[in-house]
């Protein structure tokens, strides 16, 4: 019986170890792009009113979440200027950017449904994936929308025992280095709290984040 | 033995679910300083000294954009169906290909040179001057990333000199401005006889491209913060960008 137990106990900790090294980047890319087709796949167009609309969001908000360190996302476009915000700015500041590309992001699909739908692998085409070090990597990919096939790379970072999206690349243009020149600017002539002001009246709604009920 | 198996085993399950836990705030900072340093030594800048100039070039562009090119992009839209569009926007970009085979030579990338002219002959001849992609076909000659005199001037290593927003065109640099010269000359459709067909034809070919960027446009104006430094910024990365190919 104490065999066993022992047994059964080495097991698992073999499976927590193995599991979270033995999916690389690219498998885990490619693993939550199926996820996401088949959350796009499920959308029922007959359905179409605005809380079934919201709800879809929300369902591909929490699923980008499993797959973007949004909190590693957000204190990058804020640099070194991330220190000029109180805990409970920070916090707020999370919520908001995140919901900044919830709303012109994610609710961008919606419009793209019925394209979207049929997305295949002929659609999304997996390359290579690049180490920078053991914990940093690049996965390539080629999506094709409307005859134009775009070059989008997505960088990975292992952090909490898994691999993490925190910067996407979209024909050589990053996303996190966009937002960083801006925030850089903006600091300048913006105290901390106006440049939340800005982002509150921007963002429509961050309902569907979790741990984001700010007021 | 079976004791010290016992503790090992309890320790080493309590050390990997409790310690990440402990790790985490600590582990988050070093990785934001390691990140901290990637993103600012990979950082280029571009000089912009008419800022002012070029944030009022900004606003009319906008305003044509907005009031005049989008309902516009949207008729036309309607008018011409997607698989027609796509079709004039390939016979467009085969026409141009002195722009590319020009520059590819120039660069000395003879590779692509040949990529190039063997698409341009095989699209021109089966593929209805180019209104079907039919080079496609052969894996080799998939479409290879665009270039143009500004990414030649750079790739003699030309900096950009000072960002430029130029009316109804857009953004741009002094260097890339210079090489919008060279791409004239290059362009075919230049040639055309008379003038105002030439012009109407250029004209088309910016129509047509921009009914498939409209939507792009207004999102990354929507989702930037500041959208004048947004765009400045995709500028200069997606130059950077076609400049490494």
């Amino acid at each position: 019986m104490k065999k066993m137990i022992f047994t059964l106990v080495v097991f698992i900790n073999l499976c927590v170890i193995t599991s979270s090294y033995s999916m690389g980047p690219k498998e885990h890319l490619r693993l939550y792009i199926d996820k996401a087709i088949s959350v796009f796949n499920e959308y029922d167009i007959e359905k179409n009113s605005t809380e079934y609309n919201r709800a879809f969001e929300c369902r591909l908000v929490n699923l980008a979440d499993e797959i973007f360190a949004f909190n590693i996302m957000s204190r990058m476009v804020l640099g070194y200027n991330w220190n000029k915000f109180s805990k409970k700015q920070q916090h707020e500041f999370v919520c908001l950017f995140v919901g900044l590309l919830a709303d012109h992001y994610f609710d961008k699909i919606l419009e793209h449904i019925n394209d979207v739908k049929n997305y295949n692998k002929e659609n999304i085409e997996i390359l290579e994936e690049k180490f920078f070090t053991p914990t940093k990597a690049e996965v390539d990919t080629k999506i094709k929308y409307q005859d134009k096939v775009t070059p989008v790379n997505y960088r990975f970072l292992y952090y909490q025992n898994k691999w993490q999206i925190y910067d996407v690349i979209i024909e050589g243009v990053s996303l996190i280095k966009n937002y960083r020149s801006q925030f850089k600017e903006l600091f300048m002539k913006q105290t901390p709290e106006e440049i939340l002001k800005d982002l509150r009246e921007k963002v429509k709604d961050i309902s569907c984040l979790k741990n984001c009920n700010i007021n | 033995m079976n004791k010290i198996t016992t503790i090992l085993i309890i320790s080493l399950t309590i050390f990997m679910f409790v310690s990440p836990l402990y790790c985490q705030e600590n582990d988050l900072d070093k990785l934001m300083v390691e990140l901290e340093e990637d993103y600012s030594k990979d950082t280029k800048k571009i000089n912009d000294p008419l800022e002012p100039i070029n944030r009022a070039f900004f606003k009319i562009n906008d305003i044509l954009m907005v009031y005049v090119l989008n309902p516009v992009t949207k008729v036309y839209s309607q008018v011409l169906p997607d698989n027609f569009r796509q079709g004039i926007s390939r016979g467009f970009n085969n026409i141009k290909y002195p722009i590319r085979g020009v520059n590819r030579f120039l660069q000395l990338n003879f590779s692509l040179f040949f990529k190039e002219t063997a698409r341009f002959i095989i699209n021109t001849s089966l593929g209805f001057f180019g209104f079907i992609d039919a080079a496609s076909g052969i894996s080799y000659l998939k479409p290879p990333p665009t270039t143009d005199t500004g990414i030649t001037l750079g790739k003699y290593g030309v900096g950009h000199g000072c960002y430029l927003v130029l009316p109804v065109l857009g953004p741009s640099s002094l260097r890339d401005g210079i090489g919008f010269i060279g791409d004239h000359f290059l362009n075919p459709v230049t040639y055309v006889e008379p003038n105002y067909a030439s012009f109407l034809l250029k004209g088309e070919d910016k129509l047509n491209k921009l009914s498939f960027h409209m939507k792009d446009y207004e999102d990354l104006k929507a989702s930037a913060m500041d959208p004048y430094i947004s765009f400045r910024n995709a500028y200069l990365q997606n130059r950077e960008y076609y400049l490494s190919k």
